[in-house]
């Protein structure tokens, strides 16, 4: 046994000899209801699918769970408008639709079906449709992408890009709002909460909370600005709508509609985003 | 073995265990794996992450090899907890405070230096000298485990090793 080999085996001790006492099955096993604990925590899951297309890019944001909407067969949907205009050129990236069924990938991973594909009145400059498959853990990073090869041939249509000022989870509104995961029977009307994803600084507003087709309906006034490592690109706002099924407080639906500024990056874009979990 | 082929830790026995007794069967290491990735606080969850996740769409006993599985989901769970939590210096705290801190003598001292030194290592390289230095896993069963070729597990350990003798010489 050479010294570093003897050396890695006694460090291994010492760090497994700090191992507790595994938990027991039936800690284990205990069904989710009895976990409550955690439950606002798999409230706020179902934000995880935080995808944005924008002009082309499709990026899955990475960094938070998916929990429950893993379990494989749950079909999601989204959809994308955006416009925005840069010097002379105006850039329009939607309507768009984009599917996303999961399955089971093994290992803790997840399979994420994603199928994109320009609706009526989305331009040439629209993307052709694009089928691909990304594996990804329940943090949303991605291990893999298969099935790319129409969508690298087409120009702008960059996958993956981990962060963007537009890319990620933080862009989309709500994936997360509530920071550090909150019980959601710990919002009120007027609540003001704060958060800080990756540069991205966002200030919250419960600003209407009420009941309709039985689900719990918030809305949430946001504004957010910029940090280093990001360039002042100015403060945008957005308004996200989010849909909650009271029963288990998995987010069903959410609408967010953001408005950027006219000095800011992608001066004078708005965009829309529905998101919806389907079943 | 982890090499095995499908089925081989549980059907090799020609008796289908139960869900309780397979976790049981590798619970113990899958703790002490968690606790080399994530130390000592988080790997209880990340144990129960995990399993729990199982279960809520199979048993145990459907997955082909249920303890590489485990030993893969709960590597790819802790690189999502290590994402979530800078636990350096609070986590070697607590590997170290049955170490006698107060009056290290030289043996253990050198056990302290040796364990900080692996905590240091990436957790794809700790977790390949876990595999094959700790659970003695063959070439071939850790790349199993860790899901990549045996190629890169031999240049994992070969890292490890490295970074080892780098940091203690």
């Amino acid at each position: 046994m050479s010294r570093e080999e003897h050396l890695i085996r006694t460090g291994l001790g010492v760090l497994t000899e700090s191992a507790p006492l595994p938990p027991s099955f039936d800690e284990v096993a205990a069904p989710p209801e009895r976990r409550s604990t955690r439950r606002p925590f798999y409230a706020v899951a179902v934000f995880g699918l935080a995808v944005s297309v924008f002009l082309g890019t499709i990026v899955f944001g990475g960094g938070m769970r998916l929990a429950y909407a893993t379990d494989p067969g749950v079909h999601l949907t989204y959809t994308v408008n955006s416009e925005s205009s840069l010097g002379n050129e105006t850039f329009k990236a939607g309507p768009a639709a984009v599917g996303f069924q999961l399955s089971d990938a093994g290992d803790g991973l997840i399979d994420v079906h994603i199928s994109y594909e320009p609706l009526e009145g989305c331009g040439p400059e629209c993307p052709p449709g694009v089928t691909f498959v990304q594996t990804v853990t329940e943090d949303g990073e991605v291990v893999r992408i298969r099935g790319l090869t129409e969508a690298q041939g087409v120009p702008g249509f960059v996958l993956p890009m981990p962060i963007t000022p537009f890319g990620t989870r933080h862009i989309i509104g709500f994936p997360r709002f509530l920071g550090p995961p909150l019980p959601k029977h710990s919002l009120r009307l007027g609540d003001t909460w704060a958060t800080d994803e990756l540069g991205v600084i966002g200030q919250h507003h419960l600003v209407d909370q009420t009941q309709l087709d039985g689900r719990d309906v918030v809305t949430i006034a946001s504004t957010y600005s910029y940090v280093p490592p990001y360039p002042d690109f100015g403060e945008f706002t957005a308004t996200s709508t989010v849909w909650f099924d009271p029963a288990d407080g998995i987010v069903v639906q959410a609408h967010i509609h953001r408005r950027y500024p006219p000095d800011g990056y992608g001066p004078n874009r708005t965009d829309e985003e529905v998101f919806k979990l389907d079943g | 073995m982890m090499g095995q082929p499908k089925g081989g830790l549980v059907r090799g026995l020609d008796v289908k265990l139960s869900d309780r007794e397979i976790y049981e069967k590798y619970s113990a290491d899958l703790i002490r794996y968690a606790t080399v990735l994530v130390g000592p606080d988080q790997a209880p969850d990340v144990v129960s992450t995990v399993v729990l996740r199982v279960l809520k769409r199979r048993s145990l006993g459907d997955l082909d090899d249920p303890k590489a599985y485990l030993f893969r989901s709960v590597m790819n769970e802790c690189r999502s907890w290590g994402r979530r939590r800078k636990a350096g210096q609070v986590v070697l705290g607590r590997f170290f405070e049955r170490e006698g801190s107060e009056s290290l003598d030289s043996t253990v001292a050198d056990r302290v230096s040796a364990a900080e030194a692996v905590w240091r290592l990436p957790p794809r390289l700790r977790s390949a000298a876990y595999l094959v230095y700790w659970l003695d896993l063959s070439i071939s069963e850790a790349a199993q485990v860790l899901g990549v070729g045996p190629g890169t597990v031999k240049r994992y350990v070969h890292e490890a090793r490295e970074r080892i003798r780098e940091e203690l010489s």
